[in-house]
């Protein structure tokens, strides 16, 4: 096929619909870009002055302004799956197998560790001597699931953050398995944070001897948000379930 | 790579004669995808000669993801492209040593994000040796669902030791058994199938390496 400009086409009896057309193309496409640029802005400045009126003021293992030299908490390790998060940079537990030894010297036994990978879980399992799977990194702000075969108060050292730079958890669509330091803090406090007036994350959940307790937000319209399931409290040694409807953030200490 | 994989596309897909001509040796065989998930996928293969290899998933609208294996040429391979859509179609393309020639296609389709919070885990794990009982390092466990339906199999590679650990709780709830296949490093296939509800490590994988 053959292309040609009409030599009537901008100067024809037709010029003014072109023209018409062209200037509600360009217009169209002018608002779409101001409309972009204004809704980025109002949610950049709605999250930083909205996070301030929450004062969700931080209890958890953080430091106020300078760095202190070590802490500790303690986990209760369950017979059985267990979904735990470490709310400072572990010392003695920096990856999977490690954690599994700690366990071991401190008389309980963890055969496998798993972590979210965005769509899965990813193993690492010790039975005896063998170890099966590939070791990973144990990182600050992720949740692990570790199936214990005993009871065991567990003790963990670590160091904590600077509670300024406590960075943000990003929250991609789908289900993450995040560990929140901020504390105290109740599950629709931390989905109300992500969600910011929006609807971004519907749903926390934690792991309860064996089943998930369930806590869900839904923003139908403005005037009617609805809260289903018991409104927990946020522990920073425990792992969570969050699912994001679109991405996001966890600001904490704001 | 990626270009090199999009023009692939356009030649049709399927095998093509480069300058080498067709050289089975180093195209990919049994190229399957495996761990699909909502936003990622995994693309198992082997070839027969060691490779390099790399993965371009083409998708519409227009989307063009990719990944390469890192470290030395393998017989086994197993290349995760993340940062997908769910409940898209994708076409993944499977190139080796960089030349257009030694290419293959599958398809897949990527898991709609589970609306209930996902099962907790269940590490289905075992070993692969050779038949002198040598841990068989690097070798490509796939894990199938027995089932009438079709299922994405997961997937992964033994570790130094020749293990592996891999998570079956989605397969475990679609069938009571499971195949286990395993391919060695020399490209032999061998496989067994067990009851799901067993409890780990697994039988052993028995391969041939010679």
């Amino acid at each position: 096929m053959d292309f040609k400009i009409r030599p009537g086409f901008f100067g024809g009896k037709n010029w003014w619909v072109t023209m018409t057309l062209s200037v509600i193309l360009i217009g169209t496409v002018g608002i779409a870009v101001i409309l972009r640029l204004t809704k980025f802005s109002s949610v950049w400045f709605r999250q930083g002055a909205e996070a301030g009126e929450m004062s969700l003021t931080g209890k958890a293992i953080v430091a106020e302004e300078a760095e202190v030299a070590e802490a500790e908490v303690s986990y209760e390790l369950l017979e059985g799956w267990n979904l735990v998060a470490f709310p400072f940079s572990p010392l003695t537990v920096k990856s999977a197998a490690l954690l599994i030894e700690d366990v071991r010297q401190q008389g309980g036994t963890v055969s496998a560790v798993s972590r979210w990978d965005g769509d899965g879980w990813q193993e690492y399992v010790e039975r005896g001597t063998e170890r099966y799977g590939y070791d990973f990194a144990i990182e600050p702000g992720k949740a692990y699931f570790l199936r214990s075969h005993d009871y065991l108060q567990w003790r963990v050292v670590g160091v904590p953050p600077i509670k300024k730079e406590v960075l943000p958890i990003e929250l991609r669509s789908g289900w993450q398995a995040i560990g929140i330091i901020q504390s105290p803090l109740t599950a629709g406090q931390v989905l109300s944070a992500i969600n910011d007036g929006e609807e971004r994350a519907v749903e926390i959940d934690w792991w309860r001897s064996g089943s998930w307790e369930v806590f869900v937000q839904r923003r139908y319209s403005v005037e009617n948000a609805q809260e289903y399931g018991t409104n927990f409290t946020i522990e920073p040694t425990k792992g969570y379930m969050v699912k994001a409807m679109s991405e996001g953030w966890l600001r904490q200490f704001e | 790579m990626v270009s090199g994989g999009v023009a692939c596309l356009v030649l049709g897909g399927g095998w093509v004669l480069g300058g080498a001509g067709l050289v089975p040796q180093r195209s990919p065989d049994r190229v399957q995808a495996v761990n699909v998930g909502g936003y990622s996928v995994g693309i198992s293969f082997a070839t027969r000669q060691p490779t390099k290899s790399c993965v371009v998933v083409v998708g519409w609208p227009l989307t063009l993801k990719g990944g390469c294996e890192k470290g030395g040429r393998r017989v086994t391979h197993l290349i995760e492209v993340k940062d997908l859509q769910p409940e898209r179609t994708y076409l993944a393309l499977v190139e080796t040593e960089g030349r257009l020639a030694w290419f293959k296609t599958v398809r897949v389709e990527t898991e709609a994000v589970e609306e209930q919070v996902p099962l907790p885990p269940d590490p289905g794990y075992g070993s692969v040796v050779d038949p002198e009982g040598n841990p068989v390092v690097g070798a490509l466990v796939v894990i199938y669902p027995v089932s009438e339906k079709f299922y994405y199999p997961v997937a992964t590679l033994t570790n130094i030791e020749g293990n592996y650990a891999v998570d079956i709780s989605p397969l475990a709830r679609l069938s009571d058994r499971l195949r286990i296949e395993a391919v060695s490093t020399q490209g032999i296939w061998a496989d067994l199938s067990v009851d799901s509800s067993v409890y780990s490590p697994f039988p052993p994988i028995t391969v041939r390496t010679d």
